[in-house]
């Protein structure tokens, strides 16, 4: 019977789902404008030309973030946060060697913070209503990419080339980040 | 029973015991002894055919002393009278059964099949012994009779001494050896592994002479049994000299100090020390903890391990005496992060006269090794009560470096803070409680009620101020700022356009700044004196002077209404982000009535439930800031209004009317196809024939039916005679009238047509000729 499905169609239907009240699409957006700013920001940041050795460091991004693995919402708001956090925090670091622009550098962070913001408002409700262990184990990686990267630079002693380095890698973070906004979606 | 087997006492007693027994019977001249001999010599008698095999050395009865002869002369009597061996194996079932548990208990788990007799017993006997209790329990009969004058007595008082001496153990071991002293001779092939040792103990016992030998028989007897034993008892004994592994093993972890804890077992075991050991996953051995190995302490710290926080660790723990150790008690595999607890922040207050400031520094030291990733994401949150009076407690999320305002002079205030990881929703101890007096007020106040607005070019701050004539100027500072611990103090920047005005506002262009959030704050001044800083005020530059209307989405599921607030339409191409923590209020009613219910709302997506069915709802919006009393509230939205659907039970009725409706519609369908076809069939008939009757008749066979009325076939033929008359045969249509002159020829011929096609059709050909010649 060609007319067999639409039974189990109809009950699925039936069912309600409970409302979400984070507006993820408005997130999406707000957050989609402030990241694009924030790449462009990065990109800006040309510091005095110095030759630095070809030192390509993997920081081992986890797999999950490079690949853009399938996210639930909840779990890519924690993710983003998470990795807006260590931008800010990697960024106060002292990067004088580097001859940057410091208003950029600055208005880099306030658009890191404003992502931040607009996403803390809504992790409340997440951490309300989400519960999953998964997304520990992500964040648990983060952050040891994160240290490595912190640690690096600590190694380097804030060095120009270190920042080099470091600001490429965030460049490639903040790619995927934006990747990662794709999953909020309501 | 006073103790149980895995004393290490139990084994001296039991053998204390079976020496006592023994002497004490000893003294009643061997009768135990001759008793057992008896017995045995019984048994071996009573082997039957075989009885002349067994050698009178076995028979320790044989050896019997002389001061038991008659006796035991009697006993041989009596004993060849019967001839039979049951009853006495009857008297030893009896003897062993009574004992509680019976010898049947003390049968080793794997009884090993009766070994080959070391001295030539009766086969039958050995075979015999070897089939165990239950030949015992299957002995029929009366012994009492064979027994006649003196032994069942002695015997019965025998049997009744090891059978309160059983009752009083009540053991399994004390039982077995027991009968194992008892089961000399055959049943001996019971025993386990030395149990062949012991007939020739018993042999050789035997073989001396009088009571003493019996005794060191049975000694020999029951240290075997102990030896023997000794694979079974030994386990359950174990415990008692082992040590077992600590308990209640916890790990606690604080900031940076990771420590497990533990209690001893047994408490009342001394000099007792205990080791640790760790594994982290690239390491596939446990390795010692340094510091923690051989330790009396019930604790470790292992904080100086540096462990990566990150990656899992197991530990492990055990108990130590002397040579002995207990089994590894293992801890599960933990994250220290995960595990770890937030501890107490450090908070340094400084007093103004209406506030606090507060200057908290994250848990943890300043180079934290747990906490070293997280030391901006910790959000505080502060309790605060008068000292004095009641002390009302009032609740605050506070940064790193804030100020508790509305406070009253002159006052001391104590307060607790304790920090949060909302993100690993972990929450941190409280600091410890740290008071602190507000200072006399100050001559000039702060200005208050900051208001930030904006229009399409400017910003506008507004303030109060209780006096006239003061200048004011105003700082700015990043938001992000506040986000870290430490002093910001220096990071405070003058808005250019608000230095040193005399009104109580000021205006800046929007280019001022970017997009983002900051912190302003005012000062007022009259020349000599200036005012302490007023209230640090959030501002987003996100804010707009129009709050626009959002747009409503009405949706009805199943009996309630679901509502959608959507953002709303902008004018301008841009995206505009909506102001954060917007409110919404939503005026709710029926269409038919004007009773109108207000809700206030946060969120976009919500329901109303449990509304009437088929009745129509409508909905409008507006949007609205609600944040220290700035309200600011846009136009309602337009109103949308939504009918209810129909109940539950009546939708799931339709949903299931609709189902059957379309299982039903092919059916439907098919039905409608044959009715068709029926009233085709009956009115309006085809005039093709029956597909029937055209199968049955081929083409051919109508062709001939049909030929047979019409002209026969005439076969054009070429006369090769007569070169002449080749287009006479082209004629033959023609002639075929002709042809018809000669009817009656040619209906000879037409008889003959078909039998001799050639030859009536040469004939006519000639005639035709012939007719064509004339």
């Amino acid at each position: 019977m060609t007319y067999r499905w639409i039974l189990p169609m109809a009950l699925l239907l039936c069912v309600s789902t409970t409302a979400i009240s984070v507006n993820y699409d408005l997130l999406r957006s707000q957050l989609r404008s402030s990241n694009s700013a924030c790449l462009m920001l990065l990109r800006q940041l040309n510091g005095a030309p110095q030759r630095c050795p070809e030192d390509t460091m993997n920081f081992q991004v986890p797999e999950e973030i490079e690949q853009a693995q399938q996210f639930q919402k909840e779990d890519a708001a924690l993710v983003i946060y998470e990795m807006l956090q260590h931008t800010l925090r990697i960024f106060r670091r002292n990067f004088a060697s580097t001859g940057w622009n410091e208003t950029i550098v600055e208005n880099l962070l306030v658009k890191v913070h404003l992502q931040m913001d607009r996403l803390e408002t809504n992790l409340e409700e997440i951490m309300e209503e989400e519960s999953s262990t998964w997304g520990n184990t992500t964040i648990l990686r983060l952050k040891k990419y994160y240290r490595r990267i912190s640690q690096y630079l600590k190694a380097k002693k804030y060095s120009h080339c270190a920042w080099t380095v470091v600001q490429a890698e965030m460049l490639r973070n903040l790619a995927f980040l934006n990747a990662l906004t794709d999953y909020l979606q309501n | 029973m006073a103790y149980s087997v895995s004393h290490p006492a139990y084994f001296h007693n039991v053998h204390n015991l079976l020496l006592r027994y023994l002497n004490h019977h000893l003294d009643g001249g061997l009768k135990l002894f001759t008793h057992k001999g008896r017995r045995s010599q019984l048994r071996g008698r009573r082997s039957g055919a075989h009885r002349a095999r067994r050698p009178p050395d076995s028979l320790p009865g044989a050896r019997a002393p002389p001061a038991q002869p008659p006796r035991k002369q009697a006993l041989d009597a009596s004993w060849f009278d019967s001839g039979h061996r049951r009853p006495s194996r009857q008297r030893s079932a009896r003897r062993t059964r009574p004992a509680p548990g019976g010898a049947s208990s003390f049968q080793p788990p794997s009884l090993p099949p009766p070994p080959p007799p070391l001295f030539p017993k009766p086969p039958g006997a050995a075979a015999r012994a070897g089939e165990g209790d239950a030949e015992l329990e299957a002995a029929p009969g009366a012994t009492g009779n064979r027994k006649g004058g003196g032994p069942p007595e002695p015997r019965g008082l025998r049997t009744t001494s090891w059978q309160s001496l059983a009752r009083r153990r009540g053991t399994e071991e004390a039982a077995r050896r027991r009968s194992a002293a008892h089961a000399a001779g055959p049943t001996l092939a019971r025993l386990p592994l030395s149990a062949r040792r012991s007939p020739v103990a018993e042999d050789v016992t035997g073989r001396a002479s009088g009571g003493p030998q019996m005794m060191l028989a049975v000694l020999g007897a029951t240290t075997l049994m102990l030896v023997a034993g000794a694979p079974w008892v030994l386990p359950a004994a174990a415990e008692g000299t082992n040590l077992k592994s600590p308990q209640n093993v916890e790990v606690y972890i604080v900031d940076d100090s990771c420590i497990l804890k533990w209690s001893e077992s047994d408490e009342f075991v001394s000099n007792v020390t205990f080791s640790v050991d760790y594994q982290i996953p690239e390491i596939d051995d446990w390795i010692k903890l340094p510091g923690c190995q051989y330790v009396t302490s019930t604790q470790c710290d292992f904080s100086s391990l540096q462990l990566n926080v990150y990656d899992e660790v197991k530990l492990r723990v055990r108990a130590e005496k002397g040579n002995d150790t207990s089994p590894w008690y293992e801890v599960d595999s933990f994250i220290p992060f995960q595990k770890a607890q937030i501890g107490p922040p450090e908070v340094h207050l400084e007093a103004e006269d209406r506030a606090v400031i507060l200057n908290i520094s994250p848990p943890g030291t300043q180079d934290s090794v747990m906490w070293a990733m997280d030391s901006s994401s910790f959000t505080y949150s502060l309790v605060i009560w008068k000292n004095s009076s009641s002390g009302e407690k009032r609740t605050e999320t506070v940064y790193p470096r804030d100020k508790i305002y509305k406070l009253s002079p002159e006052t001391t205030y104590c307060l607790k803070v304790r920090a949060r990881l909302h993100v690993q929703r972990k929450v941190g101890l409280y600091s410890p409680v740290s008071c602190i007096n507000t200072t006399v007020e100050n001559k000039l106040p702060p200005p208050e009620n900051i208001q930030i607005d904006s229009n399409n070019w400017n910003y506008i701050i507004k303030w109060d101020y209780k006096y006239e004539n003061m200048t004011f100027q105003a700082q700015w500072l990043y938001g992000y700022l506040k986000k870290f611990p430490g002093k910001h103090e220096d990071k405070w920047k003058q808005l250019p356009d608000c230095e040193n005005v005399k009104t109580t506002q000021c205006v800046f262009p929007r280019s001022t700044f970017s997009r983002g959030i900051y912190f302003v704050r005012v000062q007022a001044s009259n020349g000599n004196n200036t005012s302490l800083w007023s209230e640090e005020k959030r501002f987003d530059t996100e804010i707009q002077t129009i709050i626009l209307p959002p747009l409503i989405n009405l949706k009805s599921v199943n009996g309630s209404l679901r509502v959608y607030i959507g953002a709303p339409k902008e004018s301008e191409n841009k995206s505009v982000d909506q102001p954060y923590r917007l409110t919404y209020e939503i005026n709710f009613w029926e269409n038919t009535s004007d009773t109108k219910s207000k809700i206030l709302q946060k969120k976009t997506d919500f329901t109303f439930l449990n509304l009437k069915p088929l009745t129509v709802y409508c909905v409008k919006a507006r949007a609205l800031i609600l944040e220290e009393k700035w309200n600011k509230s846009s136009d309602f939205s337009d109103t949308v209004c939504e009918k209810t659907k129909p109940g539950n039970t009546s939708r799931t009725l339709l949903i299931a009317g609709i189902c059957i409706a379309l299982l039903i519609l092919p059916a439907v369908v098919y039905v409608v196809r044959v009715l068709w076809r029926c009233i085709n069939y009956v009115f309006f008939p085809s005039s093709k024939p029956p597909s029937a009757v055209d199968e049955y008749f081929s083409e051919h066979l109508l062709k001939n039916l049909l030929l047979s009325t019409s002209a026969e076939q005439i076969e054009r033929c070429f006369v090769i005679e007569n070169t002449n008359t080749v287009s006479a045969a082209e004629e033959t249509n023609h002639a075929g009238e002709d042809y018809k002159k000669y009817g009656s020829q040619t209906s000879q011929d037409s008889g003959n047509y078909s039998n001799e096609d050639e030859n009536s059709g040469s004939g006519l050909s000639e005639e035709v000729l012939l007719q064509g010649a004339v």
